[in-house]
C-alpha cells in the first residue's frame, strides 16, 4: 500500500535517484499493468514530471487511483533489486508524486479502425472502463452500462474515501468517459435490459460487473438485527447510503481475515465504534490480508482476536453478544492449516454489531453470460485478484481480445 | 597518535592538511577555530596592497548536482579578499602568537613589482611562515592583467616569481599555478628557474557551472547576467591529480596539492602522486573544519594498515607506476568476471556492454550476467557501472591466435 505521506519535491528527486534503472526490471514484470517503472522514475529524477505522468497513464488509466491503493509491497516493490542493497525504491510514493505534479497530459491520436463495431461494457469499474477506453480509442462505438448510480465500481464504494479521494477517482473516470459513445447508470443487465437483447444489439460484450453480494455467516442467530456483511457495510459507509446501522459507540466484531475485513474494521473505527475487533479463525501467518493493511489497521486502533471462530450470535431481536470459541490449528498437506474448535472453551463476548467479511458471492449475471459467443470477461467478474491494477490489466487484455476477435471474424467474412 | 608530520619547503607541518586560500581563511576567528579543530596550516585568503580595488559581486557561487545530490563541483566568481595587507599582517601576527606550532601562510596577488615586493616584506615582518602567490585565479583578476594571465605565460611566471623571491629574506615562496595552460610543467619549470621554493597545483578550473534553462542566464546569476568562473570540488580531482603528477615527475620542485581533496582517500592519492602538502577548500566549506579530524584519522589508519611509519614514505610512491601510453603492456589480456553471490541481477552491466562496449554480456533466465570471454575485450566499462561492485577484471592466459 502506498504510504499516505506525500513526498516533497526534494524527497522525490532524491528517492528517484535511488532507482538503478534495471534491465528487464522486476518492478515492471511484477506490475500487472506493465508500467515502465524505471522510465517514469528516471523522468522524475530529471525533473520531467509531465513525461513521468505520461509513462504512467500510457499503461494505466487509473494511475492516480493505483498510487493511492496499490499494494506496492506485494507487487512492484517486492522484488526491487535495490532492496538487496539497502531498501526497495518507494515506487508507490513516486507514482503519487508524478500523477500530482505532471499536470495535463495528452496522448497522440491512435489510428482508428476502418470497421467500427458496437461494444457493450457491463460495469463502470476499472476493468470495464479501461477496456472501454481502449476500444473507443481504436474507433469502436462503446456503450457502458452500470447498475449503480455512478461510475467507479469497487474502488468507489469499497474503498474508504480517506484512502482514495473521490476526486482522484472521478477525475480519471471523467477522462475515460469523454471517449465513450454513452454511459448509462442505474441500469441492470438482466433486469432493465435483457441479456438476449444486449447480445443481439452488440458485436461484443465485455462483462466487468464485479462480484455479487457478500457471503453470509451460516451460524445460528446470523439473521438478528445488527449483523451486516462487509460489502453492504462498506458501500453504505463509503457512499453515505442509508439502511445500515451505525457502528458509533458500539463494540464491533469483524469476522474474517482478508483485506475487506481490514477495510471494514478501519471503517467501523472511523465511524466511531468503541472497539473494532477482527475475529479470525487462524493465526497471523495464514491471514490473507496484506501485511501493510494489517499494520495500518493496527495503527488505527483495530484489535485482533486470532484463532477464534464464531459459534452463535446471541440476542432476542437485536444481537447482544456473540458466542466464540478458540481454535487449534491442524496441519494439512499442501494447504493452510485447518482451524478446529476447542470444545468446552466457548465463551460469550459482548457485541453491538457484527460485520461478516467472508468473501463475495459470484455475480448472478455471470451464469447467463458464461460460454456465450462474443462475450468477454475482465476484473473481479473474471475471477481476478481484486486489485485495481489487476482489473486495469484485465480490462486492457480483454479489449485486445475483443479486437482480435473482430479481426478473426473479418477473416472469416462475418 | 601516529606522527602525520610532513616537511614542505623546509617547514615541518604537524600534519599535511592545510586550509587553502579561500573564504574559510578570510577571518581571523575562522582560522583560529580551524587550528583548534586540528588543521596543520592555513593560507589566509589572497590579499593585496591597500590601493587595490576589490569589487565583489553577489551571489558568487553555484553548485553542480549529480544524481540529485549536492556539490559534485562548486563554481565561484569570488575575487581576492577585500581585506588588504594592513588587516592581514595583523592577523598573521595574532595567529602566529596564538598558534605557534601551526603554519600560518598568506596568499598574495599584485600588479606591479612594487606591490608584490611590498606584500612580501610586510608579511615577513608580521611573522608569516610561507607566502603563496596567486598566478592562477581564472576569473575577474585576469581582466586586470592579474591571476591566471601570469600563470598562462611562462615568461611572466618566471619574471614575477623572481620579483617575489628577491623580496623574501626568510620565508619560502610558493607559486599557485593554473591548469588553464597547455603544459603545466612549463609553468612549474619557470617557477623553478625563478628560484622560488615550491608550486601549488592547481587553482580552479575555468568553467560555466550551468545555465538556467528557463531564463537563459548561466550560473551563478548576478541579476540577469553571469560570467565565466572557477570550478573546484570533487569533480576537478582528476585534473588536479594529473597536474600534480606531471609536475612531480618532471620538475624538481615541491608541490602542495589543491583540487577536489574531499576524503582521506583523496589525500592519500595526492601524496602517492608526489604532493607533499594537501590543501582543502570546497570540502571544508561544505562539511566544516571538523573534517580534518576524519582526514587525519583516515590517513593514520591507512598508514597502520599499509605499514607506513611516516607520511614521507607515501609521497611519490605511485610515480613509477605512471608511464607513457606507449610503454604500457600490450599483452595484458583481461576479461570481466562476475561475483555471482554479490550480483543483485539488475542487468546494468548488460546494457553497458551492449550499448557501450562489445556485446560480451548476456543475461539468462536467472538474470545473472554471463561473460562471453571471446567477445570481452577487457575494456572494464562494466566494472565502472555495477552498483554493487561485483564485476572485476581478471588476467587470463593470452588468447591463442
Amino acid at each position: 500500500m502506498a504510504e499516505e505521506k506525500k513526498l516533497s519535491k526534494e524527497a522525490a528527486l532524491l528517492e528517484a535517484a535511488n532507482c538503478l534503472k534495471c534491465y528487464k526490471p522486476p518492478c515492471q514484470e511484477d506490475c500487472p499493468a506493465g508500467i515502465d517503472i524505471p522510465r517514469f522514475i528516471y523522468k522524475i529524477k530529471t525533473g520531467d514530471f509531465k513525461g513521468a505522468k505520461r509513462v504512467l497513464y500510457e499503461k494505466n488509466l487509473f494511475a492516480a487511483t493505483c498510487a493511492a491503493v496499490c499494494p506496492v509491497e506485494e507487487l512492484c516493490q517486492e522484488n526491487c533489486n535495490k532492496g538487496q542493497v539497502s531498501r526497495a525504491v518507494s515506487i508507490g510514493q513516486l507514482q503519487a508524486y508524478a500523477v500530482e505534479m505532471g499536470g495535463e497530459i495528452e496522448f497522440p491520436e491512435e489510428e482508428k479502425t476502418k470497421n467500427p463495431r458496437k461494444i457493450a461494457v457491463i460495469g463502470a469499474g476499472p476493468a470495464g472502463m479501461t477496456g472501454a477506453y481502449r476500444l473507443a480509442r481504436a474507433g469502436h462505438q462503446v456503450d457502458v452500462f452500470e447498475a449503480q448510480k455512478g461510475p467507479g465500481g469497487t474502488p468507489f464504494w469499497g474503498i474508504p474515501p480517506w484512502r482514495l479521494s473521490r476526486e482522484t477517482l472521478e477525475r480519471e473516470i471523467k477522462e475515460i468517459e469523454k471517449q465513450l459513445h454513452s454511459i448509462k447508470y442505474n441500469t441492470r443487465i438482466g433486469e432493465d435490459i435483457q441479456v438476449e437483447d444486449l447480445l443481439n444489439e452488440y458485436d461484443a460484450v465485455l462483462v466487468s460487473c464485479g462480484l455479487g453480494e457478500g457471503s453470509a455467516l451460516r451460524i445460528k442467530g446470523a439473521d438478528l438485527e445488527g449483523t451486516v456483511d462487509a460489502v453492504t457495510f462498506l458501500r453504505a459507509h463509503n457512499t453515505d447510503e442509508n439502511g445500515v446501522p451505525s457502528p458509533e459507540g458500539k463494540i464491533v466484531l469483524i469476522i474474517g481475515g482478508g483485506n475487506t475485513a481490514m477495510d471494514a474494521a478501519m471503517a467501523a473505527k472511523e465511524a466511531g465504534a468503541e472497539r473494532s475487533i477482527v475475529v479470525y479463525r487462524r493465526s497471523w501467518e495464514e491471514m490473507p490480508a496484506w501485511k501493510a493493511e494489517i499494520q495500518k489497521a493496527q495503527e488505527r486502533g483495530v484489535e485482533f482476536m486470532l484463532q477464534t471462530a464464531p459459534v452463535e450470535i446471541l440476542g432476542e431481536k437485536k444481537l447482544e453478544a456473540i458466542k466464540l470459541v478458540p481454535t487449534r490449528l491442524v496441519p494439512e498437506e499442501g494447504r493452510r492449516p485447518r482451524p478446529v474448535p476447542i470444545e468446552g472453551k466457548e465463551f460469550d463476548f459482548p457485541a453491538g454489531m457484527v460485520i461478516t467479511a467472508l468473501g463475495q458471492l459470484e455475480n448472478p449475471l455471470l451464469e447467463k453470460l458464461e460460454g456465450r459467443e462474443k462475450v468477454f470477461f475482465a476484473g473481479d467478474a473474471a475471477g481476478g485478484d481484486a486489485t485495481v491494477v489487476q482489473a486495469v490489466a484485465e480490462g486492457k487484455e480483454a479489449a485486445g481480445k475483443i479486437m482480435a476477435y473482430f479481426q478473426e471474424a473479418k477473416g472469416r467474412g462475418v | 597518535m601516529t606522527d602525520l608530520s610532513l616537511e614542505f619547503c623546509g617547514i615541518k607541518y604537524p600534519n599535511p592538511f592545510v586550509l587553502a586560500a579561500a573564504p574559510t581563511t578570510d577571518k581571523e576567528e575562522m582560522v583560529a577555530r580551524a587550528f583548534e579543530a586540528g588543521w596543520g596550516g592555513a593560507i589566509l585568503k589572497t590579499t593585496s596592497v591597500e590601493t587595490e580595488d576589490v569589487s565583489l559581486v553577489y551571489p558568487m557561487m553555484a553548485g553542480l548536482d549529480y544524481d540529485n545530490k549536492r556539490l559534485a563541483a562548486l563554481e565561484n566568481i569570488d575575487l581576492i579578499s577585500h581585506h588588504h595587507i594592513d588587516v592581514v599582517e595583523k592577523r598573521v601576527q595574532n595567529l602566529k602568537k596564538e598558534f605557534p606550532d601551526r603554519v600560518v601562510a598568506a596568499s598574495i596577488m599584485g600588479q606591479a613589482k612594487e606591490h608584490w615586493q611590498e606584500l612580501v616584506q610586510r608579511l615577513e615582518a608580521a611573522g608569516v611562515d610561507l607566502i603563496e602567490c596567486s598566478f592562477s585565479c581564472p576569473h575577474g583578476m585576469p581582466e586586470k592583467g592579474m591571476g591566471s594571465t601570469i600563470g598562462q605565460n611562462p615568461e611572466l611566471v618566471e619574471k614575477t616569481a623572481r620579483w617575489v623571491k628577491e623580496a623574501a629574506k626568510r620565508v619560502p615562496i610558493v607559486i599557485k599555478l593554473t591548469p588553464q595552460i597547455a603544459d603545466i610543467t612549463v609553468a612549474a619549470e619557470a617557477v623553478k628557474k625563478s628560484g622560488a621554493d615550491g608550486v601549488c597545483a592547481i587553482n580552479t578550473v575555468k568553467g560555466i557551472l550551468g545555465v538556467d534553462i528557463y531564463d537563459f542566464v548561466p550560473y551563478p546569476k548576478v541579476r540577469d547576467k553571469s560570467t565565466i568562473g572557477g570550478v573546484s570540488g570533487l569533480a576537478i580531482k582528476p585534473v588536479a591529480l594529473r597536474c600534480v603528477a606531471e609536475i612531480t615527475r618532471s620538475v624538481d620542485i615541491p608541490v602542495t596539492a589543491s583540487g577536489g581533496i574531499t576524503t582521506w582517500r583523496d589525500a592519500v592519492e595526492f601524496l602517492l602522486l608526489g604532493a607533499r602538502n594537501l590543501q582543502v577548500c570546497t570540502a571544508a566549506m561544505q562539511y566544516g573544519f571538523d573534517l580534518v579530524g576524519d582526514l587525519k584519522e583516515g590517513l593514520a589508519n591507512y598508514m597502520a594498515e599499509m605499514n607506513f611509519s611516516s607520511v614521507e614514505q607515501i609521497v611519490g610512491k605511485s610515480l613509477p607506476k605512471l608511464v607513457d601510453h606507449g610503454t604500457l603492456s600490450r599483452d595484458n589480456r583481461v576479461v570481466s568476471r562476475v561475483d555471482e553471490d554479490r550480483c543483485i541481477k539488475c542487468g546494468r552491466c548488460y546494457v553497458a556492454c551492449n550499448d557501450g562496449g562489445h556485446q560480451a554480456i548476456t543475461i539468462g533466465e536467472d538474470r545473472i550476467p554471463q561473460i562471453d570471454e571471446e567477445e570481452c575485450v577487457g575494456c572494464a566499462f562494466c566494472t565502472t557501472i555495477c552498483p554493487v561492485y561485483c564485476l572485476e577484471m581478471e588476467r587470463v592466459e593470452e588468447k591463442k591466435e
